[in-house]
């Protein structure tokens, strides 16, 4: 029996070879152990299991690969993938210099922001610069000067950033939580910008007159299949029709597999006028958050991350000729809506 | 009211009128004037497109220029505003070129590489060449090492025109490189400069629009080309470099397409194709960073009627957006094919030959065509996204004339599933007491079952099927046998109903 054959009775049927092969080359490319999880690209329950496997079969102690390890790559042809993103752009491609004194302006409102997030409602702030690499993507693609922009969920304050560039004709937010909605509200009112809150659960229907009514839509889906069908399909049916408008959404693999992203892009592609004109590396990093866990039993990840290690790519998708809004629609969405199998909390049930 | 009137006296969308006052912009912002190949190369508009709007500012004396240099008048800046665009700067990242990542690692490979490209034989465009620059090809690379398409990576360049295989070989990090390529001049060259390197390259000649000898089916870890842009161009590049990846997940496809000579239509229609009929997902899709030496090299420059395009570019300007698609756990190689000799691989209306050569005869430039199969597929598509998996109909009916309707019905049923081309596995029927019956049929295709209030002349119906059978001509019978003075359906596609059942529940106001 070869190394990865008896260290793969030992998992699931649902990981794959593959699965193996890209934690493995995420554990001798990094030397950050909560790292892996950005550059295995597969969902954290299951890069987990994978890394419990390979510490009792006695393939990884502590952090690094043992003989056994090595020979467990080599057997697999796996070698490290360096992390050669820019380090000026972090990978983005954009850079944000140009938006510097909106950032200090921005950055002390971010530090003020009302803590405790609900990690029900699927919470959690990006860092202020991978916001901005955010926002000078946009800009460069001409999605912000003289647009309506609309944003699904804004717990990152995006709307506020984007108002203090001044550009855009209007920004609209869409935000279920009162207590976010009103925070924006008085930070609107304070720093006279011109921000329109809407508190609006997306399950429920879009207030009908602002349906098809903006250039640009920017959400932060949940990572479930019909969490983030719900998000887009709401942006789109925000979306004015014809050609040329854009929509923007963060997804990550760590939560999600490659599947599920297949999944997603087909339903879009097939039932709306669109396509995808970029899908960037992951770029954007998260804060840690409230109930942010340690893995306990495996040392390397017994202590939570000291820098942000949990990332999204960004995906743009650019409106046809023929595009029409999406039609607006209710559903009943339970928990299974922010929570499914590949989410993070998962690894730690059982 | 300038900006609509010139949009319809130039036929123009005005996304597009967007785009190239933008790059104008942002190449004027440094110096005050904009090389117009460089505003070719940034305005993500299709090339032909970018000249008439070009031409057009300048008959309204919206823009001027001098030799290679453009400039929006007073007038033309006034229109920028109109479309709310103010001067700015392109936010491309200048460290990496807007690739996203650094190749100083390569810089020994690369310091070997870039003299080659001068040896290269020189580019033919019948076969669609124009390579891209040194930076370019490793910034490419950059990309495939970082996401672990290249160690120890068994890898399959479909044309290489850029020397790419040459590129890989030289970092030593591949596990084996194959070419094919149908230029037996580049043959020879790569072929050389491996004896000579003593590089890990097969090469092989052939043309891509015939089937692949056998061996290298299934074979690779990692497969690069960069597609001609017509419709079945792309898909042959792309579909042929599918057959050559290893079956399994994990495996990585790597390709460019550009803005300046294919259509989001096109874009659209690529990427559908390809999730739909392989197991395989879009991972990444760059910003345009691939730079090609294209434009420096062209002995040959269009004849059109505005001069700045009419000389040589002294920079690269055209480029392209890389795509990397991997392969899910289901992937198998599709079978290989031979090209319909009909299909059009090279040139369609959106190619930039075709543009100059229109442009040069002063015609418009006519739509892309969508080949027959596509248009056909696509309403398959969508009718298959209409139906789901099945049809589900619950049907209402208020009134019911038939006051002995358990009479026969029995009978009804059986005719009624007949009718729809359905088959009839098992019935039963239940009275209860002191009245109101329900019946349950079992189809092979689904379920039909239905309950009644004799007492409230009403009946609930409910009927699915999946298959070609026909679920409203099951209704429609029973309506028949009950007949019913008030009715009321509500159709479900079954499979893709979640957001449909909320959107008709809310229209029909059937429930609350």
């Amino acid at each position: 029996m070869s190394e990865f054959e008896s260290m793969r009775a030992q998992l699931p049927a649902s990981i794959m070879r593959g699965d193996v092969e890209k934690v493995l080359r995420a554990v001798m490319s990094e030397r950050e152990p909560w790292e892996w999880f950005t550059w295995a690209r597969i969902p954290f329950p299951s890069a987990v299991a994978i890394l419990r496997a390979l510490r009792d079969g006695n393939f990884l102690q502590s952090e690094h690969l043992t003989e056994r390890g090595a020979a467990l790559a080599r057997e697999l042809y796996v070698q490290a993938a360096p992390d050669l993103r820019c380090r000026n752009c972090m990978g983005s491609g954009t850079d944000w210099l140009a938006l510097e004194k909106v950032y200090l302006r921005y950055l002390k409102i971010f530090e003020g922001r009302p803590r405790g997030e609900d990690p029900e409602l699927d919470q959690g702030a990006m860092t202020p610069e991978s916001l901005f690499r955010r926002l000078a993507l946009m800009l460069q693609q001409g999605d912000v000067a003289g647009k309506n922009i609309a944003i699904l969920g804004d717990d990152d304050l995006a709307s506020v950033a984007l108002a203090l560039t001044g550009l855009p004709a209007s920004v609209t937010v869409f935000e279920i939580d009162a207590r976010i909605c009103e925070y924006i509200a008085t930070l609107a009112r304070e720093n006279n910008l011109d921000i329109r809150v809407v508190q609006q659960d997306l399950t429920r229907q879009l207030p009908r007159e602002l349906l098809g009514t903006f250039d640009t839509f920017v959400c932060d889906p949940p990572e479930t299949e019909a969490g983030l069908l719900l998000f887009v399909e709401k942006g789109l049916g925000l979306l004015r029709a014809g050609d040329a408008h854009a929509g923007y959404f963060g997804a990550t693999v760590m939560e999600a597999s490659l599947s599920k992203w297949k999944r997603w892009q087909m339903r879009l592609l097939q039932n709306h006028e669109i396509a995808f004109t970029h899908i960037l590396p992951p770029f954007t990093e998260y804060e840690s958050w409230p109930d942010e866990k340690p893995i306990s039993d495996l040392l390397p990840l017994a202590h939570i991350a000291a820098r942000p290690w949990y990332r999204f790519a960004f995906y743009r998708l650019e409106t046809l000729p023929n595009f029409q809004p999406a039609q607006d629609f209710e559903t009943e969405l339970s928990k299974i809506f922010y929570f499914d199998e590949e989410s993070y909390y998962e690894a730690f049930n059982g | 009211m300038v900006v609509e009137q010139f949009l319809r006296e130039a036929g123009v969308a005005r996304g597009d009128l967007v785009r190239v006052v933008r790059a104008l912009l942002e190449y004027s912002a440094p110096t005050g004037a904009a090389d117009a190949w460089q505003v070719a190369g940034r305005a993500n508009v299709p090339f032909a497109e970018l000249v008439d709007i070009l031409q057009k500012l300048h008959a309204d004396r919206l823009l001027e220029y001098d030799a290679a240099r453009m400039r929006l008048t007073p007038d033309g800046e006034a229109l920028a505003r109109s479309l709310d665009l103010a001067p700015t700067h392109d936010p491309a990242c200048r460290t990496c070129a807007g690739s996203g990542v650094e190749f100083t690692q390569f810089a020994q490979a690369l310091q070997e590489f870039a003299p080659l490209l001068a040896e290269r034989p020189p580019a033919i465009s019948s076969y669609d060449q124009g390579a891209l620059t040194a930076d370019s090809v490793f910034r490419r690379l950059a990309r495939m090492y970082s996401q672990g398409d290249v160690a120890q990576k068994k890898i399959l360049l479909l044309g290489d025109d850029d020397l790419m295989s040459i590129a890989l070989a030289l970092t030593g990090l591949p596990r084996e490189i194959a070419v094919v390529e149908i230029d037996p001049r580049l043959c020879d060259f790569i072929a050389g400069v491996a004896a000579k390197k003593n590089l890990p390259i097969s090469v092989f000649q052939h043309d891509a629009r015939e089937k692949l000898t056998s061996d290298l089916h299934g074979a690779f870890d990692t497969f690069v080309t960069d597609p001609t842009e017509t419709i079945q161009g792309l898909l042959l590049f792309v579909e042929k470099g599918l057959s050559t990846l290893a079956p399994g997940d994990g495996r990585a496809g790597y390709f460019g397409i550009t803005l300046i000579e294919a259509s989001l239509h096109k874009w659209n229609l690529w990427e559908r194709h390809l999730l739909q009929n392989h197991a395989i997902v879009l991972t990444q899709v760059s910003a345009p960073f691939s730079l090609y030496a294209k434009g420096a090299e062209q002995v040959s420059v269009p004849q059109i009627d505005f001069a700045p395009l009419s000389r040589a570019p002294r920079a690269p300007w055209y480029r392209s957006s890389f795509f990397r698609i991997e392969t899910l756990a289901e992937f198998v190689p599709p079978a290989d094919y031979d090209t319909n000799p009909r299909d059009e691989l090279y040139q369609d209306a959106e190619s930039l030959d075709e543009a100059w050569a229109l442009l040069a005869r002063g015609e418009a430039q006519s739509p892309i065509v969508i080949p027959e199969e596509f248009l056909s597929a696509s309403a398959e598509r969508a009718a298959a996204a209409t139906h789901g998996l099945g049809r589900h109909i619950i049907a209402e009916f208020w009134n019911c004339a038939n006051e002995l309707p358990l009479q026969g019905l029995d009978t009804a049923i059986e005719d009624a599933v007949r009718d729809a081309r359905a088959t009839l596995l098992d019935l039963r029927i239940r009275k209860f007491y002191p009245q109101g019956f329900s019946a349950i049929a079992l189809l092979a295709e689904s379920h039909l079952s239905l309950h009644a209030w004799p007492e409230l002349g009403y009946v609930a119906l409910d009927v699915f099927t999946c298959g070609q059978a026909d679920p409203q001509k099951i209704v429609n019978s029973l309506e028949k046998h009950f007949r019913p003075q008030d009715t009321a359906f509500l159709k479900i596609p079954r499979g893709r109903a979640r957001d449909i059942i909320a959107s008709q529940v809310i229209q029909e106001g059937i429930a609350t």
